[in-house]
């Protein structure tokens, strides 16, 4: 980022936070860090909605964050973003408006999949070994009042993502009836049922090595233990378990000198935390100390990168292609025949980096509805590409990716035409070229039997020319490609045929 | 388990068929359904034998057919020949040349074999335990006709009536003259007397190509209908059908919309003869199933490796057997569905008076209990949203269009909001079945409260409605905190519903 001030606002379930930096010369040197306990979330989690009153005092909360920004003379350079406390109150919208009339402070719900990758990225760039940790298996944990979000990581694929409800302010919210001493059988069960969905979610016989942890939750396990280092062990937190588990909140208080909000989430905390440990087969558990502000500060400032970010998207869409049994060998071959076919054309349809991932994601992804039935499988596939949740790779990608394995095959045009006519001129356009060069590739592999095994492609002024060399006669290429070279014709008003020659019978 | 996979090929008269599947569990799914019109029928009812072109074509089709199977990973193809082969009179000879040039050994079932297959694919689909049935397979050489009382196998019996042969003899005009199809009929008619069919048919299952193309046409502008594999088609129709024509030449039939052009000229034969059986057995109406011998025939070859499917085994009901079939093929928790299911139906039947229910409407609920979760296999997050759309694209048996739409609805509301005006699911149902979806989701939350934490810890419940309220008491003697608690998150829905508190006791 350019030289400046920053702020980075975090309203979480059970605090208000606000980071400010200073930028200069791409180093960051933290200015001031204020944090604001507001229990949100027990609202929310319990109401469902934010009270009015506690909409009025977040606000005035907020205003004296706006005094604090206007001091460092910080107008626009700020990012301020809603955790679950406000993402699942179902008055969000009267929230964030009132706090924006207010204030001037312009909220922004952060969704389940950015707030981890933003935690991802930065966990990433703290920790020195993160990267070998990600090819053995890690389990990176982001646990806060309101959400454990979750990202697995294995062989440089993301494995598994999402956001569970089972924060410490939301597990103690829900059992808050339940007495004191059995209290924690029942966030124990509770915990364990997180854990039964994630290794529902993930390949059986996955192993994982490594357990990392970020967010809100850190702090009251740092204050007890005072690490040196930033790792943790189990013997550690199961003492500490063994010791408060049947304690009220005050006993939990006075026994470890804690702040009273502290000590009312530690039992769930530590239920969690051992019971993530259990999930991963790991008697440690690492973690970085940054809290989510300085996170989101560095990350939207651009300080932060992500490493890796391209193979690590393309090897979890091959992961995904697998968990839906595609023929990879198809694939791969249709992956081939996508690049060279955008590589060749460039001169014609002048598109980047980005839009040649696009189709190679699409061109992988596009049998995958056979998954769920023969019969309209590309229009499955679209359902299951749009279902995709990658950490980091943003919505619109996955809806052109969608779009594309969609009208890869069948006659769709018309239907995706009516549906989204109101998608500006660029857009339709980009989407036409992209289907073009896809139906064509996935067209000379008609028959699944990389009958064809490498072609050269010709632009001449009047046609273009794809000259493949086979193995055998290819009936069904030759078939599929009349049919599918029609919408090449119509994009970029030239005909394209296919030539072929057989090296060998 | 491991995943087999299965090549089946059915050589007919009109059409070579190729399904590949894959057996995984007790389930099957088809991943490619190939299909070639080689009309081999055209030559035997012609010249009595296959001539050269014949044998070329049949050649050049099952080359391109193994390529297909190998493509997917199957080591072999079972391929069976029906009428056309029994009656050629150089049938070794072609057999010889086939296993020479394919290395493909032709299996050539009698008419009782036939009719063995398409029972056994009509069981599948159909509830035929307590039906008396007669199950027609109209093919280009031969029609085999089965007779089902009470699920057993009355009688079976092949004639040849197959289309093309009847359309060969009788049909030579084009259009047919008046005289012809008056010969055609008496023809049909005497085999027809002498099949007897006994009194009291109730319905008529149709699985051959020709009367499935019937059935799509009737059904053409409705895109839900004309793609399921089971139809119905009334006789009025049928005979409105027939009327229409039998005055069009080949020409103009093939333009009627969803006819396939190469049965345009075999299709009357065809519709006529299944009109006269409709007529002996007194019923106003046919059902069809699409790909009848080729399941028939993939069963069978499962059966064949030591695979009983769920409908064939104890599970009596072909219904209930799709039910669980489904959960398998996308890994679902069948102990946690047993569960769920087992404290649905007790809570239903409690509850069924007092919500206004029916008894069929424990169907829905049945088939939601045991799917709701099948959705978990896309994501886990929204996964509610993804069984909706699973099941609504599989094919479950014994329920009507509106009934499916009802269950993937009862499983979208099974956690989550419930059915909101707004929501694009609940505008495709009627007024009366969102109500009945609300009841049941109801119902069904309930059920999963008290499977909390998913380890059958409930053996039973104990239900008692009274003019105050509801109360149930688990019968267990496990520590059940968690199903209490969610229990008590989740039982407001239904206390709105039926105006009383709903307790735990």
């Amino acid at each position: 980022m350019k030289n400046g001030i920053f702020a980075a606002i975090n309203i979480g379930a059970s605090a208000f936070r606000m980071h400010i930096s200073e930028y200069a010369g791409g180093e960051e040197r933290t200015l001031e860090y204020l944090i604001k306990p507001f229990r949100l979330g027990r609202d929310t989690f319990t109401k469902g909605y934010i009270t009015l009153e506690n909409v009025y005092a977040a606000t005035e909360m907020l205003r004296k964050f706006r005094t604090k920004m206007d001091e460092y003379g910080i107008k626009k350079n700020y990012k301020a973003v809603c955790t679950s406390g406000v993402r699942e109150a179902s008055n969000r919208a009267f929230f964030i408006d009132h706090v924006r009339q207010e204030t001037g402070i312009e909220l922004e719900i952060i969704q389940p999949a950015d707030e981890i990758y933003v935690k991802y990225v930065s966990v990433k760039n703290d920790i020195t070994d993160f990267d070998e940790y990600e090819k053995e298996g890690v389990l990176l944990a982001n646990i806060s009042s309101g959400n454990v979000a979750v990202a697995i990581l294995k062989d440089e694929q993301n494995i598994y993502s999402g956001a569970l409800p089972y924060g410490s302010l939301r597990l103690r919210r829900i059992f808050s009836e339940v007495p004191t001493h059995i209290r924690h059988k029942a966030y124990e069960q509770y915990v364990q049922k997180m854990c039964y969905s994630m290794s529902n979610a993930i390949t059986a016989g996955c192993k994982l090595k490594y357990f990392v942890s970020a967010g809100s939750s850190l702090n009251v396990l740092i204050n007890i233990f005072h690490p040196k280092q930033n790792m943790l062990t189990r013997k550690q937190l199961e003492d500490v378990y063994e010791k408060v588990k049947h304690l009220s909140r005050d006993s939990i208080q006075t026994a470890l000198k804690l702040r009273q909000d502290e000590a009312g989430v530690l039992v769930p905390t530590l239920v969690t935390y051992i019971k993530l440990m259990d999930f991963v087969g790991t008697d440690f558990v690492r973690f970085s100390r940054m809290t989510f502000p300085h996170m989101l500060s560095l990350f939207y400032s651009g300080t932060v990168k992500d490493r890796g970010f391209t193979d690590r998207v393309r090897n979890t869409l091959y992961a995904l292609g697998s968990r839906f049994n595609m023929d990879t060998r198809h694939a791969e071959t249709t992956v081939k025949f996508s690049m060279k076919l955008f590589d060749a054309l460039k001169p014609l349809h002048s598109l980047g980096k980005r839009e040649k991932f696009i189709l190679e994601a699409a061109a992988l992804l596009s049998d995958v509805g056979y998954y769920i039935d023969t019969k309209k499988h590309n229009q499955h596939s679209y359902y299951l590409v749009q279902s995709v949740e990658i950490p980091g790779l943003p919505r619109e990608t996955v809806k052109l990716v969608s779009y594309l394995v969609l009208m890869h095959n069948g006659d769709v045009e018309d239907w995706f035409e009516n549906k989204y006519h109101y998608f500006p001129m660029e857009k339709q356009l980009l989407i036409k070229k992209l289907v073009s060069m896809l139906r064509i590739a996935d067209s000379l592999d008609a028959s699944h039997m990389n009958l064809i095994t490498d072609f050269d492609v010709e632009i001449l002024p009047e046609k273009i020319l794809i000259k493949a060399k086979c193995r055998k006669t290819t009936f069904l290429e030759k078939h599929a490609f009349e049919a599918k070279s029609v919408a090449f014709t119509d994009t970029f008003g030239i005909p394209i045929e296919l030539e072929t020659r057989i090296l060998y019978e | 388990m491991d995943i087999i996979k299965v090549a089946v090929a059915d050589i007919g008269s009109n059409s070579l068929r190729l399904q590949i599947s894959e057996v995984k569990d007790k389930s099957y799914r088809v991943l490619e359904d190939y299909k070639e019109m080689l009309r081999l029928g055209d030559a035997i009812y012609t010249h009595g034998y296959f001539t050269k072109e014949a044998t070329d074509g049949l050649v050049a089709a099952l080359k391109k057919i193994k390529r297909l199977a190998e493509s997917k990973g199957c080591d072999s193809i079972r391929a069976i020949a029906t009428a056309a082969f029994r009656e050629a009179d150089n049938l070794g000879e072609t057999l010889h040349i086939i296993e020479q040039e394919c290395g493909i050994k032709i299996e050539v079932i009698s008419g009782q074999e036939e009719a063995k297959l398409a029972y056994i694919a009509a069981s599948a689909n159909f509830e035929l335990k307590h039906r008396h049935a007669v199950i027609s397979d109209i093919g280009g050489g031969s029609a085999e006709y089965t007779v089902v009382k009470n699920g057993q196998v009355e009688k079976a019996k092949s004639l040849p009536l197959g289309c093309n042969r009847l359309t060969r003899e009788f049909l030579s005009d084009d259009p047919p003259a008046s005289a012809q199809i008056i010969a055609m009929k008496e023809h049909i008619a005497g085999f027809v007397g002498r099949m007897k069919l006994s009194k009291g048919i109730e319905m008529m299952i149709c699985t051959g190509g020709s009367m499935n193309n019937v059935a799509y046409i009737c059904h053409y502008k409705d895109k839900n209908l004309r793609d399921s594999i089971v139809k119905y088609v009334e006789r009025k129709f049928l005979k409105k059908f027939i009327s229409d024509i039998r005055i069009k030449t080949i020409a103009e039939r093939a333009k009627i919309e969803g006819m396939e052009e190469k049965r345009a000229d075999i299709i009357l034969a065809a519709a006529i003869q299944t009109d006269m059986i409709l007529e002996e057995a007194g019923i106003d109406g046919f059902y069809t199933l699409t790909g009848g011998l080729r399941a028939g025939l993939t069963i069978d070859t499962i059966n064949r490796m030591g695979i009983e499917l769920p409908f064939q085994n104890s599970m009596d009901s072909v219904r209930y057997s799709r039910l669980i079939e489904i959960g398998n093929k996308f890994d679902f928790d069948e102990a946690g569905a047993f569960q769920v299911e087992k404290l649905s139906k007790i809570l239903f039947e409690a509850l069924q008076d007092l919500l206004g229910l029916q008894q069929r409407d424990w169907l829905l609920l049945e088939a939601a209990s045991l799917l709701r979760d099948i959705g978990k296999h896309i994501a886990y997050s929204k996964h509610h949203k993804h069984s909706y759309y699973m099941i609504k694209h599989s094919e479950l048996v014994g329920y009507d269009h509106e009934e499916i739409e009802a269950i993937a609805c009862i499983a979208r509301y099974h956690r989550k909001s419930m059915p909101k005006n707004v929501h694009e699911e609940v505008q495709l149902l009627s007024p009366e079945m969102l109500s009945k979806v609300e009841k049941l989701a109801a119902v069904l939350r309930l059920a999963l409260a008290l499977d909390r934490t998913h380890k059958g810890l409930i053996e039973s419940l104990d239900v008692r409605v009274s003019g105050e309220s509801v109360e149930i008491k688990p019968i267990t003697n496990k520590d059940i905190a968690l199903e209490i608690k969610d229990f008590e998150r989740n039982n407001d829905i239904l206390e709105k519903m039926i105006k009383r508190p709903v307790v735990l006791v």
